[in-house]
């Protein structure tokens, strides 16, 4: 399964603050997929295993874990999260507003006090041809999930502005104790931009 | 010549039959003589013939041409101090020992073969003895390429009763000086240690680094009992002013948290928690609602996260409607690493969204706190 076929696209500052936290983020996006596709694995067989144990029509299951998943996706009565969602009464909202804030819809038409993010000041572009996942990971997500891509892009600006916040954190100190420096940009897109310049930065380093 | 008495010298009575008879009296050696009762015939008694029996005692002067255990043939002691014969056959005396250790005290045994000689060198208060142990007068090291294999300094106190206990003891000086504390590290990637910090009132600390008491101490236990994680995940934000009209007919408002107050491990952002690792969380939310009318019905104050939606359902409005109202929701949350968490506020019943999500800038009416339990 190909999500993002034309890639995610982030802004310059976006983009270091991801650096700032892993060396390689395309790379730390897919395990971060495929991590969670683990744990949701393991959940839906826990959640299904009794199920199927008392279900007389099944006689034997496989000893593979996605052999299992295949299995239960196969059920009758197995539905997705969306699935499961659009049969209640009233159906459950479906929530993107990971992709909302991304694209910066969020607040449109709202008479609030913050502004959203712009993406056209996103100059960045990672999976230029597509995210490439296994359709057995996707659906094991998707058995817990709504939208695997407003997942994947809260999972994105999450690690972003954690790397935000870490590179402040740590080297706004250091510039506010270097005498060589005077004064510093008053936002956040400068400040970073400041302390990438710097000689004694080096990214990628929490890694 | 010397007399030699011998306990335990004995002849094996089934043998007698077949030495050999003495026939003519005439001495071609020296030898005993025994009577064969079975031949009624006096036989010789040769040394091949005499064995020993387990543990004889010998008085006297005893002189030996070859000592053997079947592999190691010991020819003689000898009692040379510089050991020059270098000898597999010879046992040295134990004067000679000690001054061989003696005059070469703090020579590196040669090789680096096991069983080697722990020395110590008495003018530089070092250790020298096989290449994977040595001590340079400051650190006693152990080190050992062992592929597949455990290296390790056991401490066992193998007597199963009361008060019998093993420990390692580490330990510094006293009030002035530096922490007591275990350092483990995987060379050139992570480092954790923990032990006593003596700069911080003595606590227990864990820490992600070589030494205790920088930013990164993630654990610390005072002497009183008190338990602090200060990179454990746990935050708090509100929502400093209000966000007006954003619900009231069914409009789904996304709650602004717009002002942290704290946010350990950088993970709250955009009115969203991102977690970190895998785990429980506990959410806490209330929402502070203004221009409630009477027409009011149900508010829902959800919250949103990845694999489920979890909300928390009251009535508004009543005659005559109270406002500022609030709706609060509260639980313990399975998070996958990576998941969203928001809260968002659908209020239902009203002609228009002409509800208000309150703010302040002083004291919170609208906020959010959370923190990883489990």
């Amino acid at each position: 399964m190909i999500i993002f076929p034309t890639g995610i696209k982030i802004t310059d500052t976006e983009h270091k603050s991801l650096l700032h936290i892993v060396s390689n983020p395309e790379e730390w996006l897919l395990d971060a997929i495929t991590e969670k596709a683990g744990v949701r694995r393991d959940a839906l067989i826990k959640e299904w295993q009794p199920k199927l144990f008392a279900d007389p029509s099944v006689t034997e299951l496989p000893a593979d874990a996605h052999a299992l998943c295949t299995l239960i996706m196969a059920r009758d009565d197995y539905k997705t999260r969306l699935q499961h969602d659009a049969d209640q009464d009233p159906p459950v909202t479906l929530h993107n507003h990971n992709i909302a804030k991304f694209e910066g819809t969020s607040r449109v038409g709202k008479t609030i006090k913050r502004l959203d993010r712009v993406p056209s000041d996103a100059t960045v572009t990672l999976f230029p041809s597509g995210m490439d996942l296994s359709d057995i990971d996707c659906n094991c997500i998707l058995a817990y999930i709504q939208d695997l891509s407003d997942w994947v892009i809260g999972a994105l600006m999450g690690q972003i502005n954690r790397g935000k916040k870490q590179m402040i954190g740590e080297w706004q100190p250091i510039i506010l104790a270097d005498p060589d420096v005077s004064t510093m940009p008053a936002t956040e897109e400068g400040l970073i931009n400041m302390i990438v310049a710097r000689d004694d930065y080096k990214m990628g380093h929490n890694e | 010549m010397a007399q030699t008495k011998i306990a335990g010298l004995f002849l094996d009575p089934t043998v007698i039959s077949g030495l050999t008879a003495i026939t003519d009296g005439a001495s071609d050696a020296d030898y005993l003589f025994v009577w064969d009762a079975g031949t009624s015939t006096l036989k010789k008694i040769l040394p091949d013939n005499l064995g020993l029996l387990a543990g004889p005692t010998f008085t006297g002067t005893t002189t030996f041409a070859t000592l053997s255990d079947g592999t190691i043939a010991v020819t003689a002691w000898v009692d040379e101090d510089n050991m020059s014969s270098n000898s597999a056959t010879l046992i040295p005396t134990q004067q000679s020992v000690k001054a061989y250790v003696d005059a070469n005290g703090g020579t590196a045994v040669a090789g680096t073969t096991d069983n080697g000689i722990l020395t110590f060198v008495n003018s530089g208060s070092t250790f020298a003895a096989e290449a994977n142990l040595t001590f340079d007068g400051s650190d006693l090291l152990f080190q050992r390429s062992n592929s597949n294999g455990y290296n390790q300094i056991k401490v066992r106190n193998t007597s199963d009763t009361s008060g019998s206990t093993a420990r390692i003891n580490v330990a510094s000086g006293g009030a002035s000086a530096g922490d007591a504390y275990v350092f483990a590290e995987i060379i050139g990637q992570t480092n954790w240690s923990w032990g006593i910090d003596n700069s911080a009132s003595d606590s227990w600390v864990l820490s992600k680094d070589w030494q205790l008491g920088t930013s990164n101490d993630y654990l610390r236990v005072g002497t009183s009992g008190d338990v602090t994680m200060p990179k454990t995940p746990c935050f708090a934000a509100y929502n400093s002013s209000a966000d007006a009209d954003v619900t009231g007919n069914n409009g789904a408002a996304t709650v602004d948290f717009d002002t942290e107050i704290f946010d350990q491990g950088d993970n709250f952002a955009n009115d969203t928690f991102t977690a970190p690792v895998t785990g429980r969380y506990l959410i806490t939310a209330s929402v502070r609602i203004d221009g409630v009318t009477a027409s009011s019905r149900i508010s829902n104050c959800e919250f949103i996260s990845s694999n489920r939606q979890w909300g928390s359902y009251m009535q508004l409005g009543a005659d005559p409607a109270v406002s500022p109202a609030g709706n609060r929701n509260v639980a313990i949350i399975d998070m996958d690493i990576n998941d969203t968490l928001t809260v968002v506020l659908t209020n239902g019943g009203e002609s228009g969204n002409v509800h208000d999500i309150g703010g302040g800038a002083t004291h919170p009416t609208t906020y959010i706190t959370g923190k990883l339990v489990a």
